[in-house]
């Protein structure tokens, strides 16, 4: 009876810690990450997108990471040159998947920056 | 916007993650404008204070297109606006984010600060005005039916706060909240009327002094309002009568219109004097050609005495445009005075026809001496409005008079009425053709006499031809002898073809017509000869 109380308790105490780590964690709704992950979310990146522009971010140091779904300036070519050299196609996709289809005005800007 | 941004927008302005703003506050800086203007939407749309305080901490920097972003949500600046009023270095752009976004729901708030006296009052003051002045301007604009409901919520609103602070003018003795207060209030408020009764406070003081000065169309809509209120109060009927600014005169007679309703002109009724109503005042030559022609029927409705109503009318006919001299020479109709004689027979000098009709009219009523020889030389000028008002005037000349009596008139004498009753009527020929159709055989033949005395047989060819087969030999004779004024070749063959006549009369009037026809014609020939001659002769 004993044991079953403990394993009980042992359960509780297992699944409280589960929900809050996905609360912090991958779970959270709130926070940068969180809204990261939502806009990823909003425009169906898998994972190595999303990998691929987190990585764009840390390399122009872009804070909070969210900008880069209103900032196409972030995935211009030439800046990410060389250290994104091998990736080029994928970054190409990558914008056209959060910028694509823009009007003339937007690309012509992003472009002059 | 794209697709893919317009997404991304949606998410971060419907996300209930508030980092949200944080990204969104970035995108008001982006050089892309859509973008920006995207950004301001999406803060505007959230509920966090935090981005609204940002935009209007930015708004003197917005550009037209996200000014008119932010005027889509005015409301989400309240909070702001609410908090810089109290900032004396914030106080100025929240003034001015208030006339320029409408917050109405912020006149309270201005109101205490006013009456509290602030650093800020004269700006805040200023503020109210504008506010209730931009309203006024919302109200004269044409609105669909829900917005015009929520007007009225709006109008109540502000009318109450503004009506409380009125009566606590004497605290605070700010001139623009009582002006703020007449520019949105219904002639009929309560307030206001009791206020102006108050003749010993200050606020009815105020009150009249802003009515007789302001040029606010707010303020001149409230004066307007009692033209149809002959019940008005006497402070009002001094002030309407005292004004003398031509923004004013303007609207006043604009509104009371050329032709006064009858409620309109009962009040018109009550005045005696009008100060812009003199023959030396400036104000009515600053008038618009419509607003002139409306003064000449104010006038006329109203108690005005005859010879200032005289003055104005005559330095209209003299000075005024075209539509204000016609409505001054018609307005004179209904007064006898020398005076007004002279200045119809002045008037039947001017320059435009209309006003010349008008005083034709006039002359035989006024028993103006040598008034029919003076109609008679007009009845050569083509302008239809003098022969309309030349018919007016000499009913006598019409066709059916002078059938009546042509038989009995003189030849000389029947050509000249001929002649006159040939320009003076207009219907007079097509009534002759309807004439010569009649069953009896003497109206038949007067229609031909008469058509010869108005030198019309050359219109009337075609029924004086069919005249010449009448049944009745007088009739026929009258033919034969008009016929010989067309001279053309229907008329010839058909004359030739009455020599044949049963009648002896009509065989020799066609005999006669024939050889003046002939007559005629060989005198053509020979002018026509000797002018070649001479040519030949020149050359």
């Amino acid at each position: 009876m004993t044991g079953l109380v403990i394993l009980g308790v042992v359960a509780m105490v297992g699944v409280g810690a589960g929900v809050a780590y996905w609360r912090m964690g991958p779970g959270c709704k709130h926070g940068h990450a969180a809204l990261f992950r939502g806009l990823c979310g909003v425009h169906g990146l898998d994972g190595a997108s999303r990998r691929l522009l987190r990585q764009v971010g840390q390399h122009h140091g872009v804070n909070p990471l969210a900008r880069l779904f209103i900032e196409p300036r972030w995935l211009e070519p030439k800046p990410l040159e060389p250290a994104f050299a091998d990736r080029r196609e994928q970054l190409a996709v990558l914008r056209e998947q959060l910028f694509g289809g823009a009007d003339p005005s937007s690309t012509a800007i992003s472009r002059r920056w | 916007m794209n697709d893919s941004l317009r997404a991304t927008f949606l998410y971060l302005t419907k996300t209930q993650n508030d980092v949200a703003v944080e990204v969104l506050l970035g995108g008001i800086d982006s050089p892309d404008p859509v973008i920006r203007e995207a950004s301001v939407r999406s803060l505007l749309e959230r509920r966090e204070p935090a981005g609204h305080r940002e935009i209007f901490r930015r708004l003197r920097t917005f550009d037209a297109r996200l000014r008119a972003s932010v005027a889509q949500r005015p409301d989400r600046l309240l909070g702001p606006v609410g908090e810089a009023m109290s900032d004396p270095a914030r106080c100025a752009a929240a003034c001015e984010a208030i006339v320029e976004y409408r917050l109405y729901d912020v006149l309270p708030a201005l109101i205490t600060a006013v009456e509290t006296e602030g650093p800020e009052v004269e700006r805040i003051a200023k503020s109210i005005l504008g506010l209730a002045e931009a309203f006024y301007g919302e109200l004269s604009a044409p609105a669909d039916q829900p917005r015009r409901r929520d007007m009225d919520n709006t109008r109540q609103k502000i009318t109450t706060a503004l009506e409380e602070s009125v009566k606590r003018f004497g605290r605070h003795g700010r001139k623009e909240i009582v002006e703020a207060f007449l520019l949105v209030a219904k002639p009929q408020n309560a307030v206001f009327r009791y206020q102006l009764q108050q003749s010993q406070d200050p606020i009815s003081a105020a009150i009249v002094e802003i009515l007789s000065t302001s040029a606010r169309g707010g303020v001149l809509r409230l004066l307007l309002g009692f033209l149809e209120d002959p019940m008005m109060p006497q402070a009002i009927k001094r002030v309407i009568a005292g004004r003398n600014d031509a923004r004013f005169v303007e609207s006043f007679v604009q509104t009371a219109g050329a032709k006064p309703s009858k409620g309109v002109a009962e009040t018109l009724a009550l005045f005696d004097s009008f100060a812009w109503a003199k023959p030396s005042s400036e104000v009515l030559d600053q008038l618009s050609e419509t607003a002139q022609a409306c003064a000449a029927g104010v006038l006329t409705a109203s108690a005005i005495k005859r010879p200032e109503l005289l003055g104005v009318l005559e330095r209209l006919l003299k000075q005024g445009k075209v539509p204000a001299r016609r409505a001054a020479i018609q307005a004179v109709a209904d007064i006898e005075d020398p005076r007004a004689a002279a200045m119809v027979i002045r008037a039947l000098n001017d320059e435009d026809a209309g006003v010349r009709a008008g005083a034709i009219v006039q002359l035989r009523p006024r028993k103006v001496p040598g008034a029919l020889s003076l109609m008679i030389r007009m009845a050569d000028a083509p302008q239809p409005e003098i022969r309309e008002a030349l018919h007016k005037a000499l009913p006598e000349f019409n066709l059916r008079q002078f059938l009546v009596g042509v038989d009995a008139l003189e030849p000389a004498f029947r050509a000249a009425a001929g002649g006159l009753v040939r320009k003076i009527d207009p219907e007079a020929v097509p009534q002759l053709a309807a004439e010569m159709e009649r069953l009896s055989p003497v109206r038949r033949r007067r229609a031909i006499v008469a058509a010869d005395a108005m030198d019309v047989v050359r219109s009337l060819e075609t029924q004086v031809i069919k005249l010449l087969s009448d049944e009745d030999h007088m009739v026929r004779i009258e033919a034969a002898r008009a016929l010989a004024e067309c001279g053309t070749k229907p008329s010839w063959e058909a004359l030739r073809d009455a020599l044949l006549d049963r009648s002896v009369v009509v065989q020799e009037a066609a005999e006669q017509s024939l050889e003046r026809i002939s007559r005629m014609l060989l005198e053509e020939i020979r002018d026509g000869q000797d002018s070649a001659n001479l040519e030949e002769a020149a050359t």
